[in-house]
């Protein structure tokens, strides 16, 4: 009896060495690059309608506030920067996203404007930082954007300036480990992000933050009604002035947005226009600018 | 009530007090509107919104602001931006914590309340 079971040990040793060989084999084959260049038509199906992951927004957003910070770099002054960014994120820490990285600025630069950027960055000019006369309407205008970064606004804008083939091909990029063809896809996104602020998002989208925005605001304990107050002091700008060409041409006029919100509104939010408007910090923080 | 304004009344904007505004007439008489009532005017006729309830008003010409031939963020600039990598690092340097924040709003007296969105639908 021995020798059999010696020989039956003996095949199925031979046996598992083949195995392991093959599948040794079959995996160096898998990690070869050409084998994974070309992604499988279900892969590329399952990529062109995936949603965009929040890192994917993230990078984008950056991106996007990189080219913003080249046409306009940041006030150098610490002191605000920080200001805006606690009153921010106040804000945002009331919304259904306060685990974004949001981040604060204002700009240098004289016109009269405020950007957001997909994954939570908004940036506002020092040109409607200096027309604002309270934290409430700091906290008007933040939230307002806020709202535009919530609802994925820019970033819905973006997709469809891209088309679904962009993360098909950003996907094939990545599995064929090509470096430049990467960059060169995330920087189509930047571009087409940097675009919007040119072009402007719906009327639609910018009626909503107003509202959103306020309610935002309200939760944060301010006056909500200081919105309405930024949108009065932009009527009063006249539109043929350049500071404010850009922002006109992308929003809808302040009186179009007052008359919307007074439409929607009601008097929905009556009850929270006795929160705070003025803040000492405000005050002390323009001091020394 | 003080007096009934026709819409589009020209009106000088005394003061802000919650969603009230108090102005006053031409004739000297004071009194307070909503807010949301109230529009602003740039001296250009054209810009005044045209609600079909809303008083459409102006305030005083003081606010009025003219600046031409600034240079900053037009269009061109936007455009032909080079990206500044520094400046995005110089954001997370500025960035809040949540800690921050909230003792940052207690200071300034802020208290959060429950407010529902207006939104018909919920924003996701």
């Amino acid at each position: 009896m021995m020798p059999r079971i010696l020989l039956a040990l003996g095949l199925c040793a031979a046996a598992t060495t083949a195995l392991a060989f093959d599948f040794n084999k079959a995996m160096e084959k898998l990690n070869d690059p050409k084998v994974q260049k070309a992604l499988s038509i279900s892969q590329k199906m399952a990529e062109a309608n995936r949603e965009i992951t929040e890192q994917e927004e993230i990078t984008i957003g950056d991106g996007v506030a990189a080219r913003l910070l080249g046409a306009a770099p940041l006030v150098a002054n610490a002191e605000l920067q920080r200001y805006i960014n606690r009153v921010g994120l106040w804000l945002a820490l009331q919304t259904e996203r306060p685990a974004l990285p949001w981040r604060f600025g204002v700009i240098d630069s004289p016109n009269v404007n405020a950007f957001a950027t997909p994954g939570g960055t908004v940036l506002l000019t020092k040109g409607l930082y200096d027309q604002l006369r309270s934290e409430g309407e700091l906290a008007g205008v933040l939230a307002h954007e806020i709202s535009h970064v919530l609802q994925k606004h820019q970033l819905k804008a973006i997709q469809n300036a891209l088309g679904q083939e962009w993360k098909m091909e950003l996907a094939q990029a990545v599995a064929e480990d090509k470096g430049t063809k990467k960059a060169e896809h995330w920087s189509r996104a930047f571009t087409a992000g940097t675009e919007l602020f040119v072009r402007g998002l719906d009327k639609g989208d910018e009626f909503m933050a107003d509202r959103m925005g306020m309610v935002i605001a309200a939760r944060a304990g301010y006056n909500p009604f200081d919105l309405v107050g930024v949108l009065q002091t932009l009527g009063q700008i006249n539109p043929s002035d350049t500071s404010v060409a850009l922002m006109f041409k992308t929003h809808p006029s302040p009186a179009r947005r007052l008359d919307e919100l007074d439409a929607q509104l009601g008097n929905r939010l009556d009850g929270y226009a006795d929160q705070v408007s003025s803040t000492r910090r405000f005050v002390k923080t323009n001091g020394q600018n | 009530m003080v007096a009934t304004l026709k819409a589009r009344s020209a009106v000088t904007l005394l003061n802000r007090q919650g969603a009230w505004a108090q102005v006053s007439t031409a004739d000297g008489r004071k009194g307070w509107i909503r807010l949301l009532n109230l529009r602003t005017a740039s001296g250009q006729s054209g810009d005044l919104g045209l609600g079909a309830i809303a008083s459409v008003f102006k305030t005083g010409s003081s606010g009025t602001t003219v600046s031409t031939g600034v240079k900053g963020l037009s269009e061109e600039q936007l455009e032909n931006a080079q990206p500044n990598p520094d400046e995005v690092r110089r954001l997370d340097l500025y960035k809040s914590t949540p800690t921050q924040a909230k003792a940052g709003a207690s200071t300034a007296g802020l208290k959060t309340k429950t407010v529902a969105y207006l939104e018909p639908e919920q924003p996701q």
